[in-house]
């Protein structure tokens, strides 16, 4: 029994919108780690700035003081260039690995579970057994343990759908 | 095709955790982080057998000393990390997403089809065609059937019914001829 105040929805994501939830996640989960990255650049770029001024008062060769500096400036670099880089490939890897997103879906939100259907899998789900929920610029991500994943592209909800599915998550998670 | 099962046994599936943990680690031994463990185990004796080679035995000089021991000491380190770390860490996320997969698999029965195989649970059914099932691990007490990364499906043999058994087991070894492997443990 579908209700007005469900929320049904034809799925199909694209591979680019996975690739950017995925990076977009994965920055996110580095996010405690950057300042790390950003000491141990510092650190290295002053070494590297040391040992090429005052080389010879502390035994470094220039080319070692260059690749003090290089490293460092690949270690301040990691963050913002390299990892969503590396990130994006392998969630296009991902991607082509996982038969069910290339299947469209039909999911159907009603107050406290969903339901699935596609060639895959059929059923329904309590929000409450969802172990993880996030939401990226492009998608809101739900995750059963390592069983099912439910991508909802945010270009198929309204701006009121949106607050709704969010709350929806919010208050059964 | 011709080793179909005539009557499709439902077989009742109860994974212990125990079964989950191996399972994973089955798992990842074949496409996941312990892919290339004989790999790594050549390469730490390559490293050893280096540094053994280069430490400077007998000339008393002990000026290069620290190359050859740092060689040394990054076997251990890598069968450490490869042996203990790695597999302690893929024990400690099965164990978190067993209790999850215990709630979703309740009371779950595996149906083998001739081209699919359905695994019906309280509130989901899931349909697997063995044609995109990335492959099969037979252990003595498992079948693990890898759909992807992420997911996988775990029939224990101590599950299959007993009167059907041989058929279950000899119908699964044909579907997979191509893609099954053999393995006593995660390790051999």
């Amino acid at each position: 029994m579908c209700h007005d105040s469900d929320i049904k929805l034809s799925v199909l994501v694209t591979r680019e919108e996975y690739c950017e939830a995925v990076a977009h996640e994965k920055k996110k989960s580095r996010r405690h780690i950057v300042p790390l990255f950003n000491v141990i650049s510092a650190v290295l770029i002053i070494l590297g700035f040391a040992g090429l001024f005052f080389g010879e008062n502390i035994l470094m060769s220039p080319p070692a003081a260059l690749c003090l500096v290089l490293s460092g400036l690949i270690a301040a670099c990691y963050d913002g260039v390299f990892a969503p880089v590396f990130d994006k490939a392998a969630a296009a890897r991902e991607f082509n690995e996982k038969p069910d997103l290339h299947y469209a879906t039909t999911y159907t939100f009603k107050d406290d579970l969903i339901v699935i259907k596609n060639e895959w899998v059929q059923g329904q789900i309590l929000i409450s057994q969802l172990t993880r929920w996030s939401e990226t610029p492009t998608l809101f991500i739900m995750v059963v343990g390592r069983d099912l994943s439910i991508s909802i592209p945010k270009r198929l909800l309204t701006p009121e759908q949106q607050n709704k599915l969010r709350n929806t998550l919010n208050s059964g998670s | 095709m011709r080793e179909q099962l005539q009557n499709k046994p439902e077989i009742f599936i109860d994974t212990t955790e125990k079964e989950y943990i191996e399972a994973w680690l089955l798992a990842e031994r074949t496409s996941g982080w312990l892919r290339s463990l004989w790999l790594v185990v050549f390469i730490a004796a390559a490293l050893l057998f280096a540094g053994l080679c280069s430490l400077d035995w007998f000339r008393h000089s002990y000026s290069s000393v620290f190359l050859p021991l740092l060689l040394c000491f990054c076997c251990p380190a890598l069968l450490i990390v490869f042996f203990f770390i790695i597999p302690e860490k893929i024990k400690t996320q099965a164990k978190r997403d067993y209790l999850t997969y215990k709630t979703l698999m309740a009371n779950a029965v595996i149906k083998l089809n001739a081209d699919t195989v359905v695994t019906s649970t309280e509130s989901l059914t899931f349909n697997d065609s063995y044609a995109l099932i990335a492959g099969c691990i037979e252990t003595p007490q498992l079948f693990v059937l890898i759909k992807d990364r992420e997911r996988i499906l775990i029939i224990p043999k101590r599950c299959l019914p007993a009167e059907n058994a041989d058929n279950i087991v000899k119908f699964l070894r044909h579907v997979f001829a191509r893609k099954r492997r053999v393995m006593k443990n995660w390790i051999f």
